[in-house]
């Protein structure tokens, strides 16, 4: 047994990180590494500083411009970014549409879509969701009717990440009315600026935008704009959604978030010198280091079984569940560093080009809105209710 | 034991309650927090009308000398509906100090005022490096010709963006975490306006910061003996503990409501939420913390009058408990609601984000343990 890389991994890491650091914008670093996002230009510009590498998408096949990694490499490319402070990729598109496209779209699609894709002259945000259909997807009510050669869309969609800054939504929508409501829907795609699409904000808690109500009134599409074939939209989407847990334990991300909150109690001061000296925030940090080392020493051996040749299992319910509580117990406890401090909210001090003073230490601002925003992430993706569902059925034949 | 409330405790609770329906209900509420107001002048007034600024005040003080079971029913109530408005700050935290600190005359300029609406104060005494530790006071008080001299800075005072009053807390002796030493000033708002800096925190409420740098205070400015302000401080902050605690039994009460509710009608898979008995488990664990909560605030409120040994160990019991009944209710809820509850328009998150609060004011959970286990018998 050996539960360390490979030489050959280790010096792929170092290549990885080495590149990053030579090639990543100084601002746009420390806007990742301060939970800000990046504009939409300083995305583009370091996406294609990937795509000139050859590293635009690690997950493609090779014939797609994907580099042909094992999954040990990936992983570690995908630590390495986050560590590092690069911006994610474009999730919706690349991560969970490019697949379904390739497996499931028209040759059309996949030549004139899938390029975008990869450059990001598209952005893609997914329309799943309906208020009476969050973890029951499949009673959605948004239905498409043809007329000619279009489809008209009624209905709405919810919690829509992003919609407001895409440029397409891939939509899945009812086609038909079947005994199982599975077999009725189908996936469609669609600019978001035809006419009849509305995209109206959700603030969350913590007072920021990231997701929209989306409405559809007589929005009519070209009857080609559908993946695949009427009633085949819930294979794709479950196929579509075993994409969006790959990565889902966001080790990385954990793991970069550590060292900030390790730097920043280092920077609190005590009636004894500084927080991090303090016996009993160590022991939190402590605790919560240990569980992101059981947590990545399960992904590595979980990837290596899937390096060795077995099928994907239910791996990514158990990763998304454990990784979902460390993450929001990190948020947690970065806010407790700062004291009273975190609770100060005045959320223009952090925006860009903002000229106020922020109240206390600048890194303090945001912290109890990331700790109130990050509740979500054992909600959204499937909760972790119906991930503990999946793994009783699947891994526990229970 | 006897768990009633009295008659006229009961009255208070139902005059308060129908106020705010009327006048502070969530939308009232929504209305104001996106204006960026936390504290209206209108609602001040109406609530002094009710006579809720001078329960605790004595009758020939302009209040109706009742005491803090009394307040605990108005806090309760404010818990419920989230006010926003400095109540805690002026009349739990403020008033007590002036009643326990201040002279005849020091008390029958203020008190009054407190008690018909038109002084709302507050207290001044958290610093960047104190964290928990009470007594850790680096602002300093020098003796002057004409009075004192301060140096020093004060971090998120409670209810200070809109405070007439403030109770700065400063050492007159000794160092930063002597015990001995610490002083208490009376300042009008006038006198540090060109260094405050009002703000608004997540729950709504307001505060500032607050800068002395060579603040000139006349002599009568001290309230109290000069350097033996500390035990008032740490009864005002044992206080402050017991009210934001029965304001958090307030607030889960409603959130609990809420969950339940929700998971009556919300139908998900062709049955409604509450089916599920994963989601029955937690709505019922999420049941039983805000029944135990409810007990130790109970304690906690009995406990402010106590002599100081036992107020101070029932008082960390109880901000223990109600710390981790306020974590595991706001979380709970929001998990058993789902996306709906994150967002700013649901009330859910609200009440949240006000427990996220409670739990870490007037001491953390950790500290208040550390102090229940010093002072517990062997």
């Amino acid at each position: 047994m050996n539960l360390t890389f490979s030489a050959d991994e280790m010096a792929f890491a170092e290549e990885v990180r080495t590149f990053v650091r030579a090639n990543l914008d100084p601002v746009t670093r420390a806007k990742v590494m301060n939970g800000k996002l990046p504009s939409r230009p300083e995305r583009t510009a370091w996406q294609s500083a990937l795509v000139a590498k050859g590293w635009g998408a690690p997950a493609w096949p090779v014939e797609y411009g994907g580099p042909g990694w094992t999954v040990v490499q990936r992983h570690l490319y995908d630590e390495v970014l986050t560590e590092e402070g690069a911006p994610g990729a474009p999730v919706f598109g690349m991560g969970m549409l490019a697949p379904v496209l390739m497996k499931f779209g028209s040759d059309e699609q996949k030549r004139t879509l899938i390029p975008r894709i990869l450059h990001i002259d598209d952005l893609w945000c997914q329309g799943f969701s309906e208020p009476e259909a969050g973890s029951d997807l499949a009673g959605l009510k948004t239905r498409a009717v043809l007329d000619g050669d279009e489809w008209v869309i009624n209905g709405q969609k919810i919690w829509t990440t992003l919609a407001h800054i895409a440029d397409k939504m891939f939509c899945l929508v009812r086609t038909s009315d079947e005994p199982k409501k599975q077999l009725g829907l189908s996936i469609l795609l669609l600019d978001m600026n035809t006419p009849g699409v509305e995209v109206r904000p959700i603030i969350l808690i913590d007072g920021e935008h990231e997701v929209n109500e989306v409405f559809l009134n007589d929005v009519r599409i070209p009857k080609a704009n559908i993946i695949g074939e009427p009633g085949e939209g819930w294979t794709q989407a479950k196929y579509l959604l075993s994409h969006e847990r790959t990565g889902i334990a966001r080790i990385g991300f954990s793991r970069r978030e550590i060292r900030r909150l390790k730097a920043i109690a280092s920077r609190e001061p005590t009636p004894n010198g500084t927080l991090i000296e303090d016996s009993a925030f160590r022991r939190r940090v402590a605790e919560i280091e240990i569980r992101l080392t059981g947590l990545e020493l399960t992904t590595l051996r979980m990837l290596a079984a899937l390096k060795a040749g077995a099928g994907p299992g239910t791996e990514a319910n158990l990763l998304k569940i454990k990784g979902s509580e460390i993450q929001q117990d990190i948020a947690e406890l970065m806010m407790d560093a700062v004291g009273d401090y975190a609770f100060a909210h005045d959320p223009h001090a952090w925006v860009d080009g903002c000229n106020d003073q922020p109240v206390g230490p600048a890194e303090a601002g945001p912290l109890a809105g990331v700790y109130f925003n990050q509740r979500k992430v054992s909600i959204y993706g499937g909760s972790n209710e119906v991930q503990r569902n999946i793994l009783a059925k699947a891994a526990l034949g229970l | 034991m006897d768990f009633t409330l009295t008659e006229t405790q009961t009255m208070l609770g139902d005059a308060v309650d129908r106020f705010l329906a009327g006048r502070f209900d969530f939308s009232a509420r929504q209305k104001q927090l996106a204006a960026g107001i936390s504290h209206d002048p209108g609602l001040w007034k109406n609530l002094a009308e009710l006579g809720l600024m001078g329960v605790a005040i004595d009758g020939e003080l302009g209040g109706s000398g009742m005491g803090f079971e009394e307040l605990a029913v108005v806090l309760e109530r404010f818990g419920n509906a989230l006010v926003t408005e400095p109540f805690v700050p002026t009349v739990v935290l403020a008033a007590g100090l002036i009643q326990s600190l201040g002279s005849t005359e020091q008390c029958r300029r203020w008190l009054p005022l407190i008690a018909d609406g038109s002084l709302k104060a507050a207290l001044a005494h958290g610093e960047r490096q104190a964290r928990d530790t009470i007594a850790w006071v680096a602002t300093s008080a020098v003796q002057t010709s004409a009075g004192w001299r301060l140096e020093g800075a004060k971090m998120v005072v409670l209810g200070g963006d809109a405070a007439d009053l403030f109770l700065i807390s400063a050492r007159t002796a000794g160092d930063s975490g002597d015990r001995e030493g610490i002083s208490l000033f009376a300042v009008p708002r006038e006198q540090v306006a060109t260094n405050l800096r009002g703000y608004s925190l997540y729950d709504g409420s307001g505060a500032c910061e607050l800068g002395l740098d060579g603040l000139e205070l006349p002599a009568d400015a001290l309230v109290g003996a000069q350097g033996a302000a500390i035990a008032a401080i740490e009864a005002a902050y044992d206080r402050g503990a017991a009210a934001v605690s029965i304001q958090a039994v307030g607030a889960m009460k409603r959130l609990r409501d809420l969950t339940l509710d929700y998971l009556k009608t919300r139908r998900q898979f062709g049955q409604p939420l509450g089916g599920f008995q994963v989601l029955q488990h937690r709505m019922v664990d999420l049941h039983m913390a805000v029944e135990i909560a409810e007990s130790m605030a109970l304690s906690a409120v009995i406990a402010v009058a106590s002599d100081q040994d036992d107020r101070m160990a029932r008082i960390s019991a109880a901000k223990v408990a109600i710390g981790q009944a306020a974590r595991e209710v706001g979380q709970s809820a929001i998990q058993l609601h789902g996306g709906v509850a994150l967002t700013n328009e649901y009330a859910a998150g609200h009440y949240f984000k006000k427990l996220t609060m409670v739990e870490r004011q007037f001491g953390r959970v950790d500290y208040h343990l550390d102090r229940y286990a010093r002072l517990m018998t062997a």
